[in-house]
């Protein structure tokens, strides 16, 4: 990973993305029961199944490449076809989109970045019909997207664009909690989805988390 | 055709709603099942792979509609659309509809020919109330009212062909329940039509467009005099209750059809298909249970594989399949799962819960107006008895008791013959029953008598009562005399004697004692018999059936599929000639993909030659098939039920036509192969003289043309006593048609059940008959027979007899004849073969 001025890294290479893609595997594996916890109130209870075994399945599959594109494009395919439910279509399309304009590319800089969590929001809105505040992935990845581009615009490093990200998923994921769900299961409640925090919401900051700590951490 | 993908998070509902759709569209429109995921603990889910590859199985370049469930469905299903490749995206549509019923309105609309837009928009009003989805005012047009009649009234099946019948018309089609009162609904939607909630006995009126209005209400009038297709009666229940048994019979003579020759005596037993009812005894250990019952799947399967392979050669591949359909019983894995859950749940023993099971199932199968999803459940009885008896401990009815036993049936199934295995049966006896069901014909091979069609009273006689069964003249005697059993005893003799001596000469020609000489042939319906045939004596084959190459499966053989199987066949015969019929579907011989219309009188229909000049594709792809196997040995091709010289003349016009063809692309087949003509529609008999120097040879085939001269429907038990190939009127038609052929120079076969029947041999040897063809079965006897006669005394008879004024005269002539001319034993003739002259035609 390079540095500028031996600092924080100033790009994202393919080999920093396999270990969030790796980072990603082990903290959705340690959150499963606390995933399953929060869809058992107001989805199916398998949210923290589903992504443990999706992303099990994703570390199976991940190629030896140093190419993003192929990368992100694998990641979406075996989440495609192995989380079941809602939670694979929607983390496959936004992977998938993603990595579309990224083929070929070995390292991505802010500005990179910052498309490519723009492209992962327009996917997920396209898949799934939805928008900020109706309780699902996007309350937490919108708020993601934009603190990122604000801050990789304002001149951060990376990780510190990474942070602002995090801190602003963070409260958008708990933004969710006093929401009524406008789509998939926990829709059907009505009312009574409120007060819970959305499982899926909650995946996308811990996966977002997992691309800050995997920087921060860069050697 | 456009195809449908159906998604679900439960695999089960997916492949469910597939079965039903298939039943309901009654054609074969693709659908394919995509739901649950490949998680075998939490299967319920869906994944857009799966979706993409069932996609891609419906395939082809057709347009593919597919409908989804709740939530994820959805989503999963827009994903696999996205993955596509453009060109398949663009003919791939997501249907917004409630799943049920959009998919059931969409594969009815698709295989009633319907345009997409058409499909979408029914498949997506499939939820609507009839008023919304028609206009709810009077429509204007030609009306008339109907009576529905059938008893499913107008809903699944019979609301599936009514909405293809009506779809074949143009213009606006109204339907109205008069009875409950609903608003006009369009009748080309099966939205409109369900919806309207047509059941038996409501008055429909349907309105139409002038210039479409009469053919329409005849349409309409057709269905209903078909029954929509739905069986005349409802199935009659499988249990011995269905015969009222309020009296019991001790002794006396009971008349029935004869099947499988000989003599038995033994106690009687009746078999009772019903389930007996079991108690739930309570168990402290449902695993032990299970272990039971999985243990008595497993030994059902073996009796099933030992019975299978005990007697390899006796099956034909379609017996086979009779088997294959029971050990799926065995292994279905719903009925697997039900059994452990309640077990477990209820902590009560396997029998009770299996009982229920089977019992459940079999109601299922039942309620459904195809049969052969009918005849399925059945088959549920016979696996879940057989089962019961081995968890229970007890043998089955079929294989119980001590000392001689004759079973008696209500009706037996093919699978009765089948899985026949205790040595102590020595006869069987039916209360119902055809000779020329698959059963009856399979059951005439056994090696002890059968008597069909005995009657109501056979279910009155006293269970254990001593009964004679006289399979050779169709009689079943209830506690007989001793006077009758030495009389029974001394005929059993002579006929194993006389059995004995027609082995021996089975090998050698027929020849008269005068020295003429004939060809016996072998008639056959499967290649699966050419083993017996080639041990029966027979000169060659005088009659190949085609249909069962068309028969049970989705879509006609190909060109390749025929010929890879006539080369089998004539490379098999080693030189002896195979004289193929063209394929005689039609009738109440129906093959679904054929798609067609119910008929009237079937017999006087679209079938035979008439049905394949309609549909030459078929004809052509078979001809061109037969001529390339002519490449490899004799063959002779026939039409089947020519009725003039013009129908005759476009067949052999199809055929020049697939000569020249193969010729230019240089393929190997017999220039000189002789075509020829059943005759069997007394047209073609009386018009002998005219057809025959067009043809190479004649084939009398003596089943329809008893039947047709003599207007007596063969299957209908009512008439069987005028059905009488022996009647005058027949062997007039017989003698006219041998006599043409000889005039012009051709040969004259036969090919129905009488040419089998050595108390015809005489008659048609003297009217000049070349040719025999029969079940092999019957040619060892024949020949015996044969041997025996003279052809100076035949022709004396044939002339006699041809002026006699009734079938009884006739055969009281010909025994007499034969009683004169050193026939052993005359309860040896002077019966009917077992033979059909059509297998299937039951």
């Amino acid at each position: 990973m390079d540095r500028a001025m031996g600092g924080a890294p100033a790009v994202l290479t393919g080999s920093a993305v396999r270990r969030w893609v790796e980072k990603s595997a082990k903290v959705l594996a340690e959150n499963r029961a606390y995933l399953t916890d929060l869809d058992s109130p107001i989805g199916d209870a398998d949210h923290g199944n589903n992504m443990d075994r999706g992303y099990k399945a994703v570390l199976e599959k991940l190629p030896e490449s140093d190419d993003i594109g192929e990368l992100l494009k694998a990641v979406a395919m075996a989440l495609i076809s192995k989380v079941g439910g809602a939670a694979g279509p929607l983390y496959g399309t936004l992977f998938l989109q993603a990595s579309k304009p990224l083929t070929g590319v070995r390292e991505m800089d802010g500005a990179a970045l910052a498309q490519f969590f723009d492209d992962a929001v327009a996917g997920v809105k396209m898949r799934g019909r939805s928008d900020a505040g109706m309780k699902t992935m996007l309350d937490t990845l919108i708020p993601a997207a934009e603190a990122f581009r604000q801050a990789n615009g304002d001149g951060d490093d990376l990780a510190a664009a990474l942070r602002a990200a995090v801190d602003a998923a963070e409260a958008g994921m708990k933004a969710t909690i006093p929401m009524r769900a406008q789509r998939g299961r926990a829709s059907y409640l009505g009312e009574r989805s409120i007060g819970h925090q959305d499982p899926g919401a909650t995946s996308s900051y811990l996966i977002l988390q997992a691309l800050a700590d995997v920087v921060a951490e860069a050697p | 055709m456009i195809g449908i993908v159906i998604v679900s998070h439960s695999r089960k509902l997916s492949d469910g709603l597939k079965e039903l759709a298939d039943a309901m569209s009654q054609a074969p429109v693709p659908i394919a099942s995509a739901g649950g995921i490949d998680d075998l603990e939490e299967p319920l889910g869906t994944d857009a792979v799966r979706v993409l590859e069932a996609i891609r199985e419906i395939g082809n370049g057709t347009a593919v509609l597919i409908f989804a469930d709740i939530g994820s469905a959805r989503l999963n299903a827009e994903m696999a659309i996205d993955l596509l490749e453009p060109d398949e995206r663009a003919r791939t549509h997501f249907c917004d509809a409630p799943l049920v019923e959009g998919v059931l309105a969409a594969a009815v609309q698709i295989a009633a020919g319907s345009d997409l837009q058409t499909v979408l928009r029914e498949a997506k009003a499939a939820a609507q109330v009839v008023g919304e989805a028609a206009g709810s005012k009077e429509p204007e047009g030609l009306a008339r009212e109907f009576t529905i009649r059938n008893r499913l009234g107008l809903h699944a099946r019979p609301a599936a062909k009514f909405v293809q019948a009506m779809n074949a018309f143009a213009g606006d089609i109204r339907l109205v329940n008069v009875t409950k009162g609903k608003p006009a609904a369009n009748a080309k939607s099966i939205n409109g039509v369900m919806l309207s909630e047509v059941s038996a006995h409501d008055t429909i009126r349907m309105v139409a467009p002038p210039p479409e209005a009469s053919a329409v209400f005849a349409a309409v009038e057709e269905l209903i005099a078909t029954n929509f297709g739905e069986d005349e009666l409802a199935p009659m229940p499988r249990t011995s209750a269905s015969v009222p048994q309020d009296r019991t019979i001790t002794s006396g003579i009971l008349k029935g059809i004869p099947i499988s020759k000989g003599y038995a005596l033994g106690s009687i037993r009746h078999i009772s298909r019903a389930l007996p009812e079991i108690a739930a005894r309570q168990t402290a250990d449902p695993e032990a249970e299970i272990a039971r019952f999985e243990a008595a799947l497993a030994d059902a399967e073996t009796e099933l594989r030992q019975l299978l392979e005990a007697e390899d050669n006796r099956f034909s591949s379609y017996d086979r399949k009779i088997f294959e359909a029971h050990v799926e019983v065995l292994r279905d894995p719903e009925m697997y799962e039900r059994v452990l859950k309640s077990v477990r749940a209820r902590r009560i023993c396997a029998e009770a819960v299996w009982r229920d099971v089977v019992a459940e199932t079999s109601q299922t199968y039942a309620a459904l107006s195809d049969p052969l999803l009918r005849a399925r459940g059945e088959d549920v009885i016979d696996v879940g008895l057989r089962v019961l008896h081995l968890l229970t401990g007890t043998p089955s009815e079929t294989h119980a008791g001590q000392g001689e036993v004759v079973l008696a049936f209500d009706d037996l199934r093919p699978s009765d013959v089948l899985t026949l295995n205790a040595d102590n049966v020595v006869g069987l006896c039916t209360v119902f029953g055809g000779k020329t069901s698959h059963a009856g014909i399979l059951a005439s091979s056994l090696k002890i008598p059968v008597v069909f069609a005995v009657g109501r009273d056979l279910a009155a006689v006293a269970e254990n009562a001593e009964v004679m069964v006289d399979g050779t003249n169709g009689i079943v005697t209830v506690a007989p005399e001793r006077e009758a059993i030495v009389q029974m005893e001394t005929a059993q003799f002579a006929w194993e004697r006389r059995l004995a001596a027609a082995e021996a000469v089975k090998k050698l020609s027929a020849v008269t004692a005068d020295g003429h000489a004939v060809r016996v042939a072998a008639n056959m319906a499967s290649p699966d018999e050419l083993g017996a045939i080639a041990s029966s004596g027979a000169d060659e084959i005088g009659l190949f059936r085609t249909e069962f190459l068309f028969m049970r499966r989705s879509a006609a053989p190909d060109e390749e599929e025929q010929y890879a199987l006539y080369r089998r066949i004539v490379q098999g015969l080693g030189g002896l000639p195979l004289t193929a019929r063209t394929m005689d579907i039609g009738g109440d011989k129906q093959v679904a993909y054929m798609d067609r219309p119910p008929e009237a009188n079937p017999n006087l229909g679209w079938r035979g030659l008439r049905y394949s000049l309609d549909v030459p594709e078929l004809l052509d792809t078979q001809l061109s098939a037969l001529l390339r196997a002519s490449a490899h040995g004799p063959v002779r091709i026939m039409f089947p039920l020519v009725s003039s010289l013009d129908e005759f003349r476009a067949a052999r016009h199809r055929l020049d036509r697939i000569k020249e063809r193969l010729d230019r692309e240089g393929a190997a087949f017999d220039k000189n192969v002789e075509v020829g003509i059943m005759v069997e529609v007394p047209a073609a008999a009386l018009t002998a003289d005219v057809l025959a120097p067009e043809v190479d040879f004649f084939s009398i085939g003596t089943n329809d043309l008893t039947q047709y001269v003599l207007a007596a429907d063969r299957a209908n038990p009512k008439v069987q006593n005028l059905f009488d190939p022996f009647h005058p009127a027949v062997l007039r038609l017989i003698d006219r048609t041998i006599r043409a052929g000889r005039d012009s120079g051709i040969w004259t076969g036969m090919c129905g059940a009488m040419a089998g029947n050595p108390l015809a041999a005489p008659v048609l040897t003297g009217l000049g008959l070349d040719e025999f063809s029969m079940n092999p079965r019957d040619i060892p006897e024949f020949k015996l027979i044969y041997r025996d006669l003279s052809l100076a005394d035949c022709r004396a008879l044939a002339d006699d007899v041809l002026r006699l004024p009734s079938a009884g005269a006739v055969r009281d002539a010909i025994q007499s004849f034969l009683d004169g001319h050193s026939v052993e034993d005359s309860g040896f003739v002077g019966h009917e073969s077992g033979e059909s002259d059509r297998i299937g035609r039951d």
